[in-house]
């Protein structure tokens, strides 16, 4: 399955995801989407930016005792919407989602994590 | 009957009487968590003898303490559900020169009284025991404490990140929350504390920047919940409004609680612009 096959299966499996990005952290750039609209480029450019710097956060330490630069997923939003972040370390990839706020986010995180894992195993 | 027969018969009456009200107990409500805690903390300075405070709210939270010479003795388990990150300071001696516990017992009776109005007080008989060679803390202490830890105490202060802060105490075993450098406010076991100030310490600089973390733009309140591979695991969320940081060691499968009441005071800090 090619990611944008993957990307829309997990779209559709998250009730309330807007927007699904596949990023990859070292360029700042959406390889891959799935939307329930079509989104301009600014708003792309912004989730992967968001995506990096998110990621490079230093020292924030986790629950776990990690730091941010090993962490595995990031939940933010607005009084609107909510976005899950889910990074992939080792190959500096992450899916960026956007949900509205009502989303079981845990059970977002939860797909993704799944998907970014087979993503990566089948290459 | 004896003069000595007439004043027992007047003391057993007294007794019996005292027992009745007791057991009515008191409505020690008011409208806003300020009046709540004021009242609480009058009703334990009205007890000299040794007695059991058994205080209940509109959510149905029990809390019982052992009050002696004006003085609050312990707080007496069971933890009332809600109140768990409070845990560590029930069934114990408590000592007004310790800054966490005291910080903590603010945090608890705030709580407490935001869950609802306080519907009842009622003082029982103290049960015997080693509870009472304590020397607990006077009630002027645990007003300064809660007055310390910078609280926010009336309905105004819905929308704030003082609302956040009580809102979300019991989704949390342990947090901080600080202004630029100075602590305000922090509670939880002394292991998480200082894994917190830790983080604290580290993440200062890149959040006084403001460009490391999400989006630049003043959108009011900013949240993040940052977490492992594992769902299940606990999590650390960060919230920050202007120069006022919280920083907050999550119970496990708190975060979606966590981020719907930072969504919901977001709110009300845009109704109040």
């Amino acid at each position: 399955m090619d990611m944008a096959a993957r990307l829309a299966e997990l779209r559709g499996a998250i009730p309330g995801c807007h927007v699904v990005a596949f990023v990859d952290l070292s360029s700042r750039m959406v390889l891959a989407l799935d939307a329930r609209s079509k989104q301009p480029q600014e708003r792309l450019d912004a989730l992967a930016d968001r995506a990096e710097r998110l990621f490079s956060t230093p020292d924030i330490v986790m629950g776990s005792g990690a730091s941010t630069e090993g962490a595995k997923h990031v939940i933010t939003g607005t009084a609107e919407n909510i976005e899950g972040y889910v990074f992939k370390a080792d190959d500096g990839e992450a899916l960026a989602l956007v949900c509205a706020s009502a989303t079981d986010m845990d059970d977002a995180i939860a797909k993704s994590t799944a998907v970014l894992a087979e993503a990566g195993t089948s290459g | 009957m004896s003069d000595i027969g007439k004043l027992k018969a007047k003391l057993l009456k007294l007794a019996e009487a005292e027992g009745e009200s007791a057991q009515e107990g008191r409505n020690i409500g008011a409208s806003d968590v300020r009046g709540r805690l004021d009242n609480l903390f009058a009703a334990i300075e009205e007890i000299v003898l040794p007695r059991t405070l058994n205080l209940l709210n509109e959510d149905g939270q029990k809390l019982t303490l052992t009050v002696k010479s004006r003085r609050l003795i312990r707080l007496n388990a069971p933890v009332p559900e809600g109140l768990d990150p409070f845990a560590a300071v029930f069934d114990r001696e408590l000592d007004a020169d310790n800054t966490v516990q005291m910080t903590s017992l603010a945090h608890l009776f705030t709580a407490y009284c935001a869950h609802g109005k306080v519907l009842s007080a009622s003082a029982t008989d103290a049960a015997k025991g080693e509870a009472l060679q304590d020397l607990g803390v006077a009630v002027d202490r645990l007003r300064d404490a809660v007055a310390g830890a910078g609280l926010a105490l009336g309905d105004d202060a819905i929308g704030s990140m003082e609302s956040l802060t009580q809102k979300t105490q019991a989704l949390c075993t342990a947090m901080v929350r600080f202004r630029n450098v100075d602590v305000l406010a922090a509670f939880g076991d002394e292991a998480e504390l200082a894994m917190l100030k830790s983080a604290q310490v580290k993440a200062l600089p890149h959040i006084q920047r403001g460009e490391r973390v999400g989006t630049e733009e003043d959108a009011g309140l900013r949240f993040w919940v940052f977490g492992g591979g594992d769902t299940d695991e606990r999590r650390t969320a960060l919230a920050i409004h202007r120069s006022d940081v919280l920083l907050a060691l999550l119970n496990p499968q708190a975060s979606g609680d966590w981020i719907k009441t930072c969504q919901q005071v977001l709110a009300a800090m845009a109704a109040n612009r």
